[in-house]
């Protein structure tokens, strides 16, 4: 049996946590048999705690997030063995959030972990605003640097970023309360690692290394290049009035962005300019030292969060090859035009069904016990103890409209 | 001075400020002179969260119980949304070199401001919210039967949502109980302009949270005015529950005709329940949070029986329309006027005060005055702690 713990992983974004998350959902059951609960009824089941937990509104979405942290938490207080919560917005908790959080989970008389999954801040400065961009944004590359470059962090979207992205503070919020033992940072390997090496870290770090898990997943949040996201933002530009979150979600999100745009191959990748590299090339030096200053476990090698070199030749969003653009546009176009032909299919059969239905509703008019019923209740409409009758039948079977008066 | 004892001279004197505002002190960060023993800047809420607690004492000095237990209530509170993070106090040493750079509280944004005082409001309307009453059937019974009079004239309204509840609530306060004789329909029109923005508001006094340029911008992509201002097909669907002769349009104000058609004898005072734009963008921020606090039915009961009725204490004037929404919004209240004209039924007033006045409408609200009446409402809370 395993000890009453609970593991809270905490983000980052981008640093593999909807694979993980996946894998968690997928093996649920095994993960149980084996004394270990992932309390969810989707992949990302824990976004909607989260959102409740920092009152945090998302499209529409938060409405479903009604007490969705309080639940989670019971389920996991009656839970003998381990548990574990994962969503990557979690990072963003303030003081306040994460103390009512660790009292739920009652701290400090259970054993809780903190995992943060961190990843080297060149390669997540373009993710995050390629997320943002895959959030409806429009702002460009440049302005978005500018922003988070901004030392007072006003705007949303530096202080967003700097909520979900700056590993210590993330860690001063979440981790000041525990014991740095208890406090664990995984980091994620660099370009051209083994691909099973970052699962093996968050393996270890879970407990989970002596479970047989399927680990094959079917979620994956992959990103796109330069004019696939130069293509996407301008899509928002135009389409952001008229396309509501509803359908921005499955349409652009889902099948654009992750199922289209994010599968080619060839075009440049997102990087930082050269001045940007440098500043966050030392940011991130800061903060390793801080790391190994804090005593923190780290799983990994906290060398995994010094940037690579930059390449020599930066592709900038802002100005893409029109080419380029052009040709994810066509790819874009394309498959639009398939999901037109299946949605007509999906139509004709509807249709088909529709008619049917009303074949054989007409069918059931033809009966001569309906035709007597019909002439009943016309002979009854035109008398005043009849509508009363009616009305008083409807009620019974409580078709009465509701109209309201005065 | 040694480096540790700026250390000790900082956190205490932040410390010493938290005591002074939780005391009801309104003195700003930058002027405060006072220190106290012990350190810990754990123990110091966030920037925002005081000085909006420093701006409630300015505005109430009266610092009793209650309004201690306020204090404390918003500087422990869980700031809603997006926005910055735990912004600490400038001159205090922070543990970390890392999170966003420490801050004088007076210069903190108002939005930011806002934000922490509408998810202390939130906070405290789902306190006072005593859930929803429980009728036993005797007692839903008597009032069913005390609440009827089928005898007297029945009355529909529909068209302008908010005209249509100020009838109501006037016919409330008049005692006057509507029937089922002879129902007559009255639809209530006005400005189409004012009716718009009626729409929209009571969108948010139900639960919503779009903003007034937003959701008239959708309104004109779609090319369609909100069903309930289509009123040549409401009047169709109307006359054909209770026959054309017993429809009436109503243009302006329509409690000397309702008064007629019911035979009261002295006109209605039908004030639509319009709110100051300021106060309605509180209700709108106000909304985003309890989105996320409560369930559809306890939120529309929150704001119905706890805000709304908090907020009524400015003079109610409509948004105006945005001057790139003006033609579109004319010519439809040109379109409504040419198919009202022609339709047949009974009109009371002018048609041509559909179109939609020069200049009407209020201004867009301004963070300053939408902070202020947070501020005023969080107060007022207070009577019933």
């Amino acid at each position: 049996m395993r000890p009453k713990r609970v593991i809270l992983h905490v983000g980052t974004p981008k640093t593999g946590t909807s694979y993980l998350q996946d894998v968690l959902h997928r093996n649920k059951k095994d993960l149980a048999a084996e004394g270990v609960l992932y309390p969810v009824d989707r992949f990302d089941g824990h976004f909607l705690a989260a959102l409740d937990l920092m009152r945090l509104p998302w499209g529409g979405l938060e409405a479903e997030a009604v007490g969705a942290w309080d639940r989670l938490a019971e389920q996991v207080n009656a839970w003998d063995g381990t548990s574990i919560i994962s969503h990557e917005i979690l990072a963003t908790a303030s003081r306040e959030q994460v103390r009512r959080a660790l009292d739920s989970l009652n701290h400090p008389d259970t054993e809780i972990h903190v995992v943060l999954s961190a990843r080297d801040l060149v390669r997540q400065i373009p993710a995050e605003w390629q997320e943002n961009i895959k959030h409806r944004r429009t702002l460009g590359y440049g302005r978005f640097l500018k922003q988070i470059r901004d030392p007072q962090r006003k705007s949303r979207i530096s202080s967003w970023f700097w909520g979900v992205q700056e590993i210590p503070d993330i860690l001063d919020r979440w981790g000041s309360e525990l014991d740095p033992s208890r406090v664990h940072v995984v980091t994620v390997p660099k370009p051209g690692a083994p691909k099973t090496q970052l699962w093996d870290r968050f393996a270890d770090t879970f407990g989970l290394t002596d479970i047989d898990l399927d680990r094959h997943a079917e979620r994956a949040n992959p990103s796109m290049g330069v004019p696939e996201t130069a293509l996407v933002r301008r899509i928002n530009k135009i389409a952001n009035t008229s396309v509501e979150p509803a359908f921005y979600r499955p349409l652009v999100r889902e099948l654009l962005v992750h199922r289209t745009l994010s599968q080619r191959s060839g075009s440049s990748r997102l990087f930082l300019p050269t001045d940007e590299w440098e500043w966050a090339n030392d940011l991130s030096h800061a903060w390793v030292e801080e790391m190994e200053r804090r005593g923190y476990d780290i799983v990994g090698d906290l060398a995994d969060l010094i940037p690579d070199p930059a390449p020599e030749v930066f592709a900038n969003p802002d100005r893409p090859r029109e080419r380029k653009v052009n040709a994810a546009a066509l790819d874009v176009i394309r498959v639009l035009l398939e999901e037109n032909v299946r949605m007509q299919h999906v139509e004709d059969d509807l249709r088909r069904e529709r008619d049917e239905a009303r074949g054989a509703l007409e069918a059931s008019y033809l009966r001569p016990t309906y035709r007597i019923r019909k002439k009943v209740v016309h002979t009854a409409e035109d008398r005043f103890w009849g509508r009363g009758a009616i009305k008083v039948y409807r009620r019974a079977l409580g078709l009465d409209r509701n109209s309201r008066s005065a | 001075m040694t480096a540790s004892n700026a250390n000790d001279e900082g956190a205490g004197r932040a410390l010493a400020w938290v005591e002074h505002l939780r005391s009801g002190g309104s003195t700003p960060w930058i002027d405060f002179r006072g220190t106290s023993s012990g350190s810990g800047r754990r123990e110091v809420p966030g920037a925002a969260q005081l000085e909006l607690a420093r701006r409630l004492n300015a505005a109430d000095p009266v610092a009793d119980g209650v309004h201690r237990e306020l204090v404390d209530r918003i500087l422990s509170a869980s700031v809603p949304g997006r926005g910055q993070l735990d912004l600490d106090l400038v001159g205090v040493p922070q543990a970390s070199p890392f999170g966003a750079p420490p801050v004088d509280p007076a210069d903190i944004a108002p939005d930011e401001l806002i934000r922490v005082a509408v998810g202390a409001l939130a906070e405290a309307l789902v306190r006072l919210d005593p859930g929803a009453p429980r009728k036993r059937f005797a007692a839903r019974l008597r009032h069913r039967l005390r609440h009827r009079r089928p005898w007297r004239r029945g009355l529909r309204l529909a068209g302008d949502p908010l005209a249509v509840a100020g009838v109501r609530a006037a016919l409330a306060r008049r005692g006057h109980i509507t029937g089922r004789r002879r129902p007559v329909v009255v639809v209530l029109a006005d400005d189409l302009g004012v009716m718009l923005a009626d729409i929209w508001t009571n969108r948010l006094r139900n639960g919503r949270t779009a903003i007034w340029a937003g959701w008239l911008e959708k309104v004109e992509r779609n090319d369609a005015l909100p069903p309930a201002l289509e009123l040549p097909d409401v009047l169709e669907r109307k006359a054909a529950e209770v026959g054309a002769a017993n429809v009436h349009v109503v243009v302006g104000d329509p409690g000397a005709e309702i008064a007629r058609l019911l035979g009261l004898r002295m006109p209605l005072e039908a004030d639509p329940p319009r709110l100051p734009p300021d106060a309605l963008e509180v209700v709108r921020e106000v909304n985003a949070v309890l989105r996320v606090l409560v369930h559809p039915e306890r939120h529309r009961r929150i704001l119905h029986d706890l805000l709304l009725p908090r907020m009524a204490d400015g003079p109610g004037i409509p948004r105006g329309v945005p001057a790139e929404r003006e033609d579109w919004v004319r010519r439809q209240a040109e379109r409504l006027r040419t198919r009202l004209s022609t339709a047949g039924y009974r009109v009371h007033g002018d048609l041509d005060d559909l179109l939609p006045r020069e200049g009407g409408g209020a201004p867009a609200p301004s963070e300053s005055r939408v902070l202020d009446v947070a501020l005023r409402t969080l107060l007022k809370t207070k009577e019933c702690m």
